[in-house]
């Protein structure tokens, strides 16, 4: 070894924390299970279902593809929520967290924007596809792609959210649907509303102005809730 | 740990307090429940706006239950209040009751007016929504075993709650504008006729005060449950 | 003044009101119904705490394995 016997290893500072953190939190959702190939799959059989469930109709179906879509997008994006701090609790790692360097909300903060990418950018990838399959007309596309991107974010936040209420809890995965799904009203109505809004020719921007002021608002709240939350949880 | 000093101070104030609510409230209702039935009918809803008599009452308490338990679940976690937690719990089921009966008797009252049982409008769409809330609450609360960790939890969900009903209702009226439903819609919106105040007040008051009696009943019943589990386990200890 | 036919709208007014009753009435009978009990067995316990409880719910505690239960 090069290194002097008694130096002490140098803390990694906060930057270098969260991107450790970061990564760890892309590695097991990406790694265990396929979980966002999984979430996509998911996805993919909504799509499916719908028209079997209500006839196949361009007709019928062209005018609520971009909301069936997002529907489909909220559901799916309730998929591997609950292993986001489960298996962290029962392992001892969630103790190792808070008692780390990094403050609890960041902790919260930085695994809900982990569900994002690992997660919520697949989807937002996807939801374009599913929808144009429902008859969603092509010029919405790009529309639908930003719209469930940044709605992907607001459900990340809320859905860690919920999943923090709900550690240690008999049946959370339906739990933190149950919990969560009201939460999940005003970024489905407001992403909706956007490729509403743009199909009949206004602008979608109010309304995608009004998910991002609901995406920042869900991250502060689920850092600050989610840890008291976490903290509940362990303690 | 259970401090003895102010919830002592809440069953002394509150023990002659509740019976006289329980008694105004059963004068409030019987008086509101002749008013109703005795008031003239409506020139263009007929008998069923009588049906907004229990509707509006259970929809404005149920809504004023939610901000109880918000508010309470806030003291319950800023500053780790027992008594504040008790309050919180104690309204989540008489709102939730509140709440379906709202919706219960709004579909009733949509039937004949609009021809249908329900109808997607802002209002009835952010009621029920509420709704949704407080079965999220309790199923919460009830899931989680600990009984300390689970009333923490739902303090949190309860004040997460709180905080997103007006987004809720805000977007959900957003909505409501974008899918614009035929504008006769809104029974109420045109002014109500002065001869219905008086039952209408009456039956307000009268939810008001019962939701008031069942919330310290409530919230008496659970410092005692709490007390006896105490008591109990010191039992066990001793034995 | 008091005038009780609904018609036609009887089959709505009625069942709103009489669920409404219904309800109403079922969460004060509950609200009561446990205040009292719970008010019981506090006094119970309280000016008699040596008691054991006749109620079969009652957790065993470490007293039961010993002797009787009186």
């Amino acid at each position: 070894m090069s290194r002097p016997v008694d130096a002490e290893p140098r803390p990694p500072g906060l930057r270098g924390a969260t991107r450790v953190l970061l990564e760890r939190e892309l590695d097991l959702a990406w790694s265990g299970g396929g979980g966002p190939l999984l979430a996509c799959g998911f996805f993919a059989c909504l799509t499916a279902v719908l028209p079997l469930a209500v006839g196949g109709d361009p007709r019928t179906l062209s005018p609520v593809a971009g909301g069936i879509a997002w529907l489909a997008l909220a559901l799916a994006s309730l998929l591997s929520l609950e292993r986001l701090f489960e298996r962290d609790l029962e392992d001892g790692a969630l103790d190792l967290l808070a008692l780390g360097h990094l403050p609890l909300e960041s902790v919260v903060l930085i695994k809900a924007l982990a569900q994002w990418i690992a997660v919520g950018l697949p989807l937002a990838l996807t939801a374009p596809v599913a929808a144009l399959a429902l008859g969603l007309p092509p010029a919405l596309v790009p529309l639908t792609a930003l719209s469930a991107l940044i709605g992907g974010a607001g459900f990340a936040c809320t859905g860690t959210l919920g999943a923090a209420l709900a550690l240690g809890a008999k049946r959370g995965g339906l739990l933190i649907a149950v919990v969560v799904l009201p939460l999940f009203i005003p970024p489905v109505v407001f992403g909706a509303g956007a490729l509403e809004r743009a199909a009949s020719g206004q602008s979608p921007a109010p309304a995608l102005a009004f998910l991002a002021a609901y995406v920042l608002f869900a991250g502060v709240i689920a850092a600050f809730a989610g840890a008291a939350a976490v903290r509940n949880a362990q303690g | 740990m259970f401090g003895l000093s102010n919830p002592q101070r809440f069953m002394a104030f509150t023990g002659p307090l509740t019976p006289v609510l329980w008694a105004v409230a059963a004068v409030l209702l019987a008086v509101g429940t002749w008013l109703s039935f005795t008031v003239p009918s409506d020139y263009q809803q007929g008998d069923t706006v009588r049906i907004m008599f229990v509707h509006v009452p259970a929809a404005v308490w149920g809504l004023g239950a939610y901000s109880a338990l918000g508010v309470s679940s806030f003291f319950a976690l800023v500053f780790r209040h027992a008594l504040a937690d008790a309050a919180a719990r104690a309204a989540a089921l008489p709102g939730a009751a509140f709440t379906a009966l709202a919706l219960f008797t709004g579909s009733l009252w949509g039937q004949p007016m609009w021809g249908t049982w329900w109808v997607w409008d802002a209002r009835l769409t952010s009621v029920l929504v509420l709704f949704l809330f407080y079965l999220g609450y309790m199923a919460l609360r009830a899931s989680i075993d600990d009984e300390q960790k689970g009333a923490r939890a739902a303090a949190v969900l309860g004040l997460v709650g709180l905080i997103n009903l007006p987004i809720v209702k805000f977007s959900v009226d957003w909505w409501n504008t974008l899918h614009q439903p035929a504008s006769f819609l809104t029974p109420g919106s045109s002014g109500l006729d002065p001869v219905y105040l008086p039952p209408f007040l009456t039956m307000l008051a009268a939810y008001g005060v019962l939701f008031s009696a069942l919330w310290l009943t409530a919230i008496r019943t659970e410092i005692r449950r709490r007390r006896v589990l105490t008591l109990r386990a010191r039992q066990a200890l001793e034995a | 003044m008091l005038d009780l036919d609904m018609a036609p709208y009887a089959a709505f007014v009625w069942p709103a009101w009489g669920v409404s009753a219904l309800v109403l009435a079922a969460l004060v009978a509950r609200a009561v119904i446990a205040s009292r009990k719970w008010k019981r067995e506090l006094e119970r316990l309280e000016t008699d705490p040596t008691s054991d409880a006749s109620d079969s719910n009652r957790p065993q505690v470490a007293r039961s394995a010993i002797g009787p239960l009186k």
